[in-house]
């Protein structure tokens, strides 16, 4: 085993030092293929660490492939996020992670393989295929640029977790990004968002295997539902957190069904360590499938505990444990909920799941995504075989309502999808071959809207994918301040440090940097209006020595509920406030797309 | 000597543009941008003519004459985009263009064009900064290696040479016929033809220089808010903010409160 696991580690390491470009920015051929392989080892080494662990739990039972990724995950991302926060991240520790979760590769024969339809398998392969192309491609994504491999970046270059105002996204749970920043040091930039891919294809896997074993057909429907929305499909193709959070709810799931209670506790609280959005359909999981309410109480203060180890470490760096969605020194709404959606009245919110499916845009803030009409039209369907699965059915709707409650961003549903999709598919598969085909047809008709974008996308996507040069003027049409950024790391002094006011790429930056941005670019305007005409004397005192600025956000017309004095107040100041301390203590250097680079006068 | 007109919005240029060095004055002309913010016309300080040209990739430049086009330059001259006429491919900074020469700051080196003729030399052009150019000698903003600046020149048949260099930075250079200026840290400089200093103004530039024969312009702060103060003494203070001052024989476009502003001059 010993052997097994140094032979595994040196060659890996071979791997990833084939090639050591500065800064992983360049997406060549081989940094493609060094991605996906660093995500499939890894892939692979999570379901053998997961197996280890619950072959020493449950002895009886030989692990499933899918539940044991769901627990190695949760071991790799606590592991991470212990080397992060000891400030130990690197190649160092990466190393011994690795060599640790190889050493439970001796379970893979006692592992249960996937099971389920092979023409099922073969759609995933076939869209994962796809998906791969667009992962594997520069990154883009706003929330990866700024967040989901701009902060894992960051935590590679400074070896450790970041935290506070200063570093808003760094205070969220770091479940998946401390394990995100090895994957980036070890593979590159588009690693996380290869993974992720993965994990999505993983929960694919898993739903038509065990949806089928419950009811024929139904596993094909729910696949089918998911790979048939935009949603899911622009979900697969980047770094982020839904698909993960949605695994760790589908596994806990599992768990409940097999009512091995502790360990769904412990995949529920992974849950909402990936992403806090989990909340509904964990929620509704522990209301209405956790039997007795003893082993509520059980499971609750377990998830909890998991859940608090966030809630302490901010509280241990001086911030409010829920930070940065609260606990502002100002205050400040951290999101205005009624930018999105099409309103929230009694009867918008009555009407919210025809309007989700059926009036959703993918391009603006009307739910910021898009459905197969089919997840409406099955409704009744799966509410005709109530019956058979009565509290998954009101397990879906408390899910629903309380993602009603946040934002309606249909990617924010995406943690409680499998749940939904389960429950539509058992609705879809009692149907006769009539009613078959009428479902069938009903989900080629509403193809067109969704798989079209994604088509042109991938399309897009594709030569960036594997071209250098190609994918540089990808990114350039695509992020406007990437320019701005690559001229900031060749020609700022190497030890300078920026402050980032209403711009988004961290990811751009191969330096240490502050602010940033997060929704309506809270950390910007928190700042300044907090700071107000001595900002300049607070950035120095963080030896911040350069400014690069974005166009601020003041487009009145997305914020009709603001009153005037409300948006002036939030919007406007701060805005005015950076303009009069750049005119007194800034100087221009560079400006390219309407993002500037100014140099704080000494 | 300037002697002051009124002062008047020239609505026809709108202010700022999204590249903020504009509008600005080449000859009797002043060029900027329209609704879009992207500089795609001129109007005349003669006759108020207003010309619309094709909004141009890179920027159309600094000096005498806009240079314009979508993957390259091509001269203003000209008026067609054909790929035989491109003069350069790639730019870091605006050009800058007299009538019968352009001077262009690329990847790696600095050119010079007169008519068919081109040459070039090595440079490290930190970018974003227009070349100046008096006679045949291009100058430029260096990058020093170290996250600074330095001002190097060079003219055909040299080799190209640091011009201003020490411990400050040493940037926004700009040239007449007759002499160039530059900041050094917080120092404007005006050097001749012969490479003399005649003056030094110990002054924070807020934004950059403007020049025309041997009088440099700028923004500075005063008291509350930030006028334009000439070399040869002209002040031209308002209330608000006067910024991004560029000026020539004719008159001084300024930006005021998001507005193009202009100011002819009376000899």
């Amino acid at each position: 085993m010993l052997v097994r696991s140094v032979i595994f580690t040196l060659g890996f390491l071979a791997l990833v030092f084939l090639d050591q470009s500065p800064g992983f920015t360049e997406n060549t051929l081989f940094s493609t293929l060094r991605a996906i392989g660093v995500s499939s080892i890894l892939f692979m080494l999570n379901i053998f660490l997961g197996a280890f662990f619950i072959k020493r739990f449950y002895p009886n039972q030989s692990p499933a492939w899918d539940v044991s990724l769901g627990l190695g995950l949760l071991c790799w991302g606590l592991l991470s996020f212990i080397a992060a926060a000891f400030g130990m991240m690197g190649m160092v520790s990466a190393t011994v992670i690795l060599a640790a979760m190889g050493c439970a590769c001796f379970v893979y024969k006692d592992i249960d393989r996937p099971r389920g339809p092979l023409w099922g398998w073969v759609i995933i392969v076939i869209f994962g295929c796809f998906a791969l192309v667009d992962a594997c491609g520069p990154t883009i994504d706003t929330d990866a640029i700024y967040f989901h491999v701009a902060l894992p970046k960051q935590i590679w270059i400074g070896g450790e977790l970041l935290v506070g105002p200063l570093h808003p996204n760094g205070s969220r749970p770091m479940l998946l990004h401390a394990p995100f920043s090895m994957l980036y040091g070890l593979g590159g930039e588009t690693t996380p968002a290869v993974f992720s891919c993965f994990i999505g294809l993983a929960l694919l896997g898993s739903i038509l295997q065990r949806a089928e074993s419950l009811q024929p057909k139904a596993g094909v429907w729910a696949i089918m539902l998911l790979l048939s929305s935009w949603t899911f499909l622009h979900e697969l193709g980047i770094a982020a957190n839904n698909l993960s959070a949605a695994f760790f709810v589908w596994v806990c799931w599992i768990a409940i069904s097999q009512r091995h209670y502790a360990l769904s506790a412990i995949f529920a609280g992974a849950a909402l360590s990936v992403k806090y959005t989990a909340f509904g359909a964990i929620g509704a999981l522990w209301i209405f499938s956790v039997p007795g309410w003893r082993q509520k109480g059980q499971t609750a203060l377990l998830t909890i505990a998991m859940v608090s180890v966030w809630w302490f470490w901010n509280m241990a760096n001086g911030l409010h444990p829920l930070f940065p969605y609260a606990g502002w020194a100002l205050d400040f709404p951290f999101q205005h909920l009624d930018k999105y959606g099409m309103g929230r009245d009694w009867m918008n919110l009555l009407l919210l799941p025809i309007n989700a499916v059926l009036h959703s845009e993918i391009d603006n803030f009307r739910f910021l995504g898009q459905l197969h009409p089919l997840w409406l039209l099955s409704i009744p369907l799966a509410i005709g075989v109530a019956s058979k699965t009565p509290r998954l059915g009101w397990i879906v709707l408390t899910a629903f309502v309380f993602w009603g409650v946040g934002p309606h961003w249909l990617r924010h549903l995406l943690p409680a999808s499998p749940l939904i999709v389960l429950w539509l598919g058992f609705g879809l598969s009692r149907l006769n071959r009539i009613g078959t085909t009428i479902a069938a047809i009903a989900l080629l008709w509403g193809l067109p809207a969704n798989l079209g974008p994604m088509l042109t996308h991938w399309g897009a996507r594709s030569v960036p994918s594997f071209y250098e040069d190609k994918a540089k003027a990808h990114r350039y049409e695509r992020v406007q301040a990437w320019r701005t950024a690559e001229w900031a790391n060749q020609r700022l002094p190497s030890n300078s440090k920026c402050a980032l006011f209403y711009t988004w790429p961290g990811l751009a930056f191969d330096r240490p940097y502050v602010l940033g941005s997060v929704e309506d670019h809270v950390p910007s305007r928190h700042f300044l209006l907090l700071h107000d005409s001595q900002f300049i004397d607070a950035l120095k005192a963080e030896e911040v020595d350069h400014i690069i600025v974005g166009p601020p956000t003041l487009a009145r017309h997305l914020y009709p509920f603001l009153s005037d004095s409300d948006f002036h107040e939030q919007f406007e100041k701060p805005a005015a406030i950076l303009e009069n301390g750049l005119l007194r203590h800034g100087e221009l250097i560079f400006e390219a797309a309407s993002h500037r680079v100014y140099r704080i006068r000494k | 000597m300037f002697l002051a007109a009124d002062v008047r919005p020239l609505h026809a240029i709108k202010g700022p543009c999204q590249d903020r060095r504009y509008p600005v004055v080449m000859g009797d002309w002043v060029v900027g941008c329209g609704p879009s913010g992207k500089v795609d016309r001129a109007i005349s300080l003669t006759d108020n003519l207003l010309l619309r040209f094709p909004t141009s990739a890179d920027a159309v430049g600094f000096g005498d004459v806009p240079a314009f086009g979508r993957k390259g330059l091509f001269q203003w001259a000209i008026l067609n985009m054909d790929p035989a006429n491109r003069i350069v491919d790639q730019t870091v900074a605006p050009s800058l263009n007299r009538i019968d020469r352009i001077a262009s700051l690329e990847p790696g080196q600095v050119r010079l064009r007169k008519g068919a003729k081109s040459w070039t030399a090595a440079a490290n052009p930190r970018g974003w900064y227009p070349p100046a150019l008096l006679g045949d000698q291009v100058f430029w903003v260096n990058d020093d290696g170290d996250g600074g600046s330095d001002i190097w020149s060079w003219r055909p048949g040299e080799e190209s040479r640091p011009y201003a260099d020490g411990k400050g930075e040493q940037r926004h250079v700009v040239a007449s016929e007759t002499h160039v200026a530059y900041l050094d840290s917080n120092q404007i400089v005006i050097r001749n033809a012969a490479e003399d200093i005649e003056q030094t103004l110990d002054v924070t530039v807020v934004d950059r220089l403007s020049i025309w024969k041997d009088t440099v312009c700028w923004s500075a702060w005063s008291n509350k808010d930030i006028d334009v103060f000439c070399s040869n003494g002209f002040q031209l203070r308002r209330a608000g903010h006067q910024l991004w001052p560029s000026h020539s024989e004719k008159g001084l476009v300024f930006q005021e409160s998001d507005t193009t502003m202009l100011m002819i001059f009376k000899k």
